[in-house]
């Protein structure tokens, strides 16, 4: 059976695509790596776009195409009956970033609020966030600590990005998702231009492109820039993640599969430099010196988009103004990004056989349930970003594996080339994906060898470390349990998204 | 901006912000072939 909605043409799911990939992390990751390792990291990550995400994104896209059902019923059908726990944990796994994602729409929510309200006070002659800082300099500290844990304004917001979300989805493909898309995506791209052009007219901002684009040879040979360049690239284009999907299978029946998927890699990969573009030179402006520069870097994302932008922007007349554009974009994009992680739980609904008003239903309460954790506390957020973040890596690999098991070389004709106006070399495709499934398998396992933690995996009294924010302990029992489950329920998941639609 | 900065600023935007360009240009053109 296959699902009657489709994009109404090839800008639907090209802007779908795009609105799925630019998110948080192209604002609040990518400048502060780029602005920390300089043009070394840029051509890295370039280099990981053509390697991992690319080939994958190819994968993801033409495996929706064909079969037209969400990730567990696309997936099960190629890899085949055994492994239809491998559509189930890619599924979960999105869905687990999708729960503390809606977190970061709210708290997107709260910093354009915010802005508004100081921008109304700048405007109104009252005492603005430049003056409450002078008063109190750990004002913007203290005001994300508040929002960051037991919030209950945080929590509402959350709330409502989650209801926005599913209120556009139940809308359909064409009249909720596609339209969003057309609004979000092309203002967007206004604003971040609008910030760029006012962050280089600052002095000193052209410092913050010297940094940037800057190559220190010597960065090649430190593995922490390479592993943060492949990183940036499999998060930040949706590649592994499902998504791309399941946008894609509301496709039209003959779409292209390799020309839209090169326009929405290198257009996810133009919007982050536009980005870095748009923030480095204003924190390289605005900050007391290079090393204070640097050190904002180095602090985090929460820390760099929540304290320390709002703080350099108080400290000049205009920012009011570019405060609620930063915000404004920040918003949209982690919007653009929330809706396909909601519509790929709605898919794998309606592939029970539930209409999408009863499957949207059903995916807003469970998103508002298993994300409440996340907006309550700042760890619990934390811990699952860092459990299913490196577990994008697995479904990555599940999805080659997939393909491998199928014979990339076979795939590449009967899936991609069909239909696509541009075809890419068949050594590309089967060297880059087998290639890939070692460099997943390092990728985890250095992940795991770094200690994050202090107690990777049993704590000071010799217990099972669980309950770490960052414990290898709590990662593998998270991903165990899913592995569990989704082996237990394996025969069912195939019946139910599979032969049922035959 | 040093020199070397300036071109590999160049170099990067060329390939990114041109790749992307290019392509979207190419489906242009096969969208405007299709009618």
């Amino acid at each position: 059976m296959s699902k009657a909605e489709e994009f109404s043409n090839r800008w639907g799911i090209v802007l779908a695509s795009l609105g799925m990939a630019i998110g948080a992390g192209n604002l609040w990751r990518f400048p502060r790596l780029a602005g920390q390792y300089g043009g070394a990291f840029l051509i890295l990550w370039i280099f990981f776009l053509l390697v991992w995400s690319l080939p994958l994104m190819m994968a993801e896209f033409s495996i929706g195409k064909k079969y037209k059902l969400g990730v567990i019923g696309a997936y099960s059908s190629l890899a085949g009956k055994r492994m239809s726990w491998g559509g189930f944990f890619i599924t979960a796994c999105t869905l687990g970033i999708a729960f503390y994602y809606a977190v970061v729409t709210g708290w997107a929510l709260r910093y354009l609020g915010l802005a508004l309200e100081n921008l109304g006070a700048y405007l109104g002659g009252e005492a603005t966030l430049s003056d409450r800082l002078e008063e109190n300099t750990e004002y913007l500290n203290e005001y994300w600590a508040g929002i960051s844990n037991g919030s209950l304004l945080t929590i509402i917001l959350y709330v409502i990005s989650v209801i926005i979300g599913i209120f556009v989805l139940t809308r359909g493909i064409q009249k909720g998702l596609e339209k969003a898309n057309k609004l979000l995506i092309p203002s967007l791209f206004i604003l971040l231009i609008i910030i760029t052009v006012l962050s280089l007219s600052m002095e000193n901002g052209f410092q913050g492109l010297e940094y940037m684009f800057s190559i220190d040879t010597d960065h090649f040979s430190n593995a922490t820039i390479w592993i943060e360049a492949l990183s940036q690239s499999a998060w930040s284009t949706g590649a592994g993640w499902g998504l791309i999907m399941t946008i894609s299978s509301y496709s039209r029946k003959k779409e292209d599969v390799v020309l839209n998927t090169f326009i929405g890699g290198f257009g996810n990969n133009t919007a982050s430099l536009m980005a870095a573009m748009a923030i480095l030179p204003a924190v390289f402006a605005l900050s007391a010196n290079e090393t204070e520069a640097i050190s904002f870097l180095q602090s985090g994302n929460q820390a760099l988009t929540f304290t320390i932008i709002p703080k350099l922007f108080s400290t000049f007349s205009g920012g009011a103004i570019l405060s609620v554009i930063f915000f404004l974009a920040f918003f949209m994009a982690a919007f653009s990004s929330l809706l396909p992680m909601l519509e790929l739980f709605i898919s794998n609904l309606r592939d029970m056989g539930l209409t999408r008003q009863g499957a949207a239903v059903r995916a807003a309460i469970f998103s508002v349930v298993f994300g409440l954790p996340s907006a309550y506390s700042l760890d619990f957020f934390n811990n699952q970003d860092w459990v299913w973040g490196i577990g994008l890596i697995i479904s990555g690999l599940l999805i080659i594996i997939a393909v491998l098991k199928y014979g990339a070389d076979k795939f590449k004709t009967d899936f991609i080339d069909k239909d696509s106006d541009l075809t890419v070399p068949k050594q590309y495709f089967v060297w880059t994906l087998t290639f890939n499934v070692g460099l997943g398998a390092f990728l985890i396992y250095w992940w795991m060898s770094q200690g994050y933690a202090d107690y990777p995996w049993f704590d000071v009294n010799g217990n099972w470390n669980l309950f770490d924010v960052y414990s290898n302990a709590s990662v593998i029992t998270q991903w165990a349990l899913l592995l569990v489950i989704g082996l237990f329920v394996n025969k069912y998941l195939y019946t139910t998204f599979v032969k049922s639609k035959v | 901006m040093s020199g070397s900065a300036i071109l590999s600023m160049i170099l990067i935007l060329g390939l990114v912000v041109g790749g992307f360009v290019f392509f979207l240009a190419k489906a242009i053109k096969r969208e405007k072939e299709k009618k």
